[in-house]
């Protein structure tokens, strides 16, 4: 769904029913789970499908019950899906521009929010410095995704 | 346990110590497909029993139905003197103590060697020391932090044997354990692998499709075929007197021809044959039989060689072609009367294409009142 329409639902949620918090931060967290949720379900799920079943019967045949068989190698095998789908969210979140501009807090600033002002009003000079930063930070989970990627890789996890 | 009296009296009363295990009429279908149909198997404490079914038999299905992994439609499996399954009740297979070694070994790839042998182990200080006991067992020590994915094939099969065996279970199952590895590693990891189970005195099952391996590590094979074991007794057994036709195309090569039964004798294309004895009942006089010649069997000789065979118990062919392998050869011979027959001679003097032989089988044959044609299956 575009960010706007969440956006713009929100605000009428906010000023109907949720007063108290519209125009503050958990509202803004809201629409930002709205938004990404199913990114981040749909990574995980991913990577919790992937784990394969003959994995979790040995671990049962080894004599853990379905529950501890879920922490000791469900879990464990899906890490690297649940790590991408949280670098994901976060990468997402960090250059999300419409939801941000609607509902955030008045006092409230944030890299994409810097960006598009400077940008709007062609001051390209003091633009840069929130282009980088975001670049950065961006940088940061997708170099974070491509090592663990490579490893997951290399262990070579059987997907019979 | 309360529910010793749903057992089958005949498992209740068999004799000697209790088995291992014991299934009792274990059938399975998925769908409309039968996969096991009435299985009985009992296994030796101690023991390697190997079962052996062609490719899609259900032998997976069994292994599963034992490590509790599906339930069975119909019948009951017992480990040692619980019953573990009916179609009523169930054990979780993290209560019933067999140990699984899956066909690739599966190891859990984030764990290392070590975190993989200890995995159905409590944690402490007797744990590291099984761990190394086990590494040791399965040729490895030292190779405790090592990562799955570091390990060749074979190693990890013995890690995954190693893993299985740690927690000391009442059985292990082995599914087709070596079929993924190559033919060369093959031969090795086999030996290894059961010399690890030798030396840890567990009662294993393997399950394979591979006559041959079934034959060279069994102390019983069983025989899966339509869903049923039609056969269970020791290598030697299911090899040289099989019970049925079915099996004695199975297991090992056979060429099948039609014969007729005369008193303790067969006649067929080869001439009269002696019958083999367990094959004396399953036939009145003058039955038409299938029977069945192993190609080591067959002597071949040249047409004018002076033997003390009589006429009647020869037959002449043609030699249409030969495969040499080095310790042996195998030749093809068209006999006189169209039938084609196997031989597996000795190196030592071979019969050249082309070649008239004299044909003759030295030893007790075995046939069945079963026509010519082969069940679809087989074929």
């Amino acid at each position: 769904m575009p960010g706007i329409v969440i956006a713009i639902s929100l605000v009428f949620i906010g000023v109907r029913v949720l007063e108290p918090i519209y125009l503050e931060t958990p509202l803004l967290i809201l629409g930002y789970v709205v938004l990404f949720l199913p990114l981040a379900v749909g990574a995980v799920r991913a990577s919790v499908e992937q784990s394969p079943i003959r994995l979790e019967e040995i671990a049962r045949s080894l004599g853990s019950s379905p529950r501890r068989v879920v922490w000791r190698v469900t879990v464990p095998l899906a890490a690297p899906g649940i790590a991408a789908a949280t670098g994901l969210v976060l990468l997402s979140t960090m250059k999300e521009l419409p939801v941000t501009l609607i509902l955030r807090p008045t006092s409230t600033q944030t890299l994409a929010t810097r960006l598009w002002q400077y940008t709007s009003v062609s001051d390209y000079a003091s633009a840069g410095p929130y282009a980088l930063a975001l670049v950065i930070f961006a940088a940061i989970p997708t170099a974070a995704l491509t090592i663990l990627a490579g490893r997951r890789h290399g262990a070579g996890i059987p997907n019979g | 346990m309360a529910d010793t009296a749903a057992r089958p009296a005949q498992l209740a009363t068999g004799g000697g110590p209790t088995p291992a295990l014991t299934l009792c009429g274990v059938s399975k279908r998925f769908g409309a497909t039968t996969v096991l149909d009435g299985v009985d198997l009992r296994v030796e404490v101690g023991s390697v029993t190997v079962v052996l079914g062609p490719s899609g038999g259900g032998k997976t299905t069994l292994l599963r139905i034992i490590a509790g992994f599906e339930t069975p439609d119909a019948g009951t499996v017992t480990i040692g003197d619980t019953l573990v399954a009916s179609p009523t009740e169930s054990v979780p297979p993290e209560r019933r103590r067999v140990g699984v070694v899956p066909q690739e070994g599966a190891l859990f790839p984030h764990l290392d060697v070590a975190g993989n042998i200890g995995f159905g182990l409590q944690r402490g200080r007797n744990a590291r020391r099984r761990v190394d006991e086990m590494l040791e067992l399965v040729g490895l020590a030292g190779a405790g932090r090592q990562r799955p994915h570091e390990l060749s094939g074979g190693q990890q099969h013995r890690v995954a044997l190693a893993r299985a065996l740690a927690p000391d279970p009442t059985l292990v199952v082995l599914d087709e354990p070596f079929s993924a590895l190559d033919a060369g590693l093959r031969a090795q990891v086999r030996a290894e692998v059961l010399d690890a189970l030798r030396a840890s005195a567990a009662t294993a099952i393997v399950v394979t499709h591979d006559q041959l391996e079934a034959l060279s590590i069994a102390d019983e094979v069983a025989v899966l075929l339509d869903g049923r074991i039609a056969q269970a007794a020791d290598p030697a057994t299911v090899y040289g007197l099989p019970e049925s036709l079915e099996v004695a195309t199975f297991v090992g090569e056979a060429a099948i021809l039609p014969g007729r039964r005369e008193t303790d004798r067969v006649s067929c294309a080869l001439g009269s044959l002696e019958l083999a004895a367990h094959c004396w009942n399953r036939s009145g006089p003058y039955a038409e039989l299938s029977v069945v010649v192993r190609p080591e069997q067959v002597v071949l000789s040249g047409i004018d060689a002076h033997t003390a065979i009589g006429e009647g118990e020869r037959a002449f062919g043609t030699v249409a072609s030969r495969t040499y392998f080095g310790h042996d050869s195998v030749v093809l011979v068209t006999l006189d009367d169209g039938t084609e027959l196997t031989a597996r001679l000795h190196a030592s003097r071979l019969p050249s294409v082309g070649e008239r032989v004299a044909v003759t089988v030295d030893s007790a044959v075995s046939a069945f009142p079963v026509p010519i044609t082969l069940p679809g299956k087989l074929s």
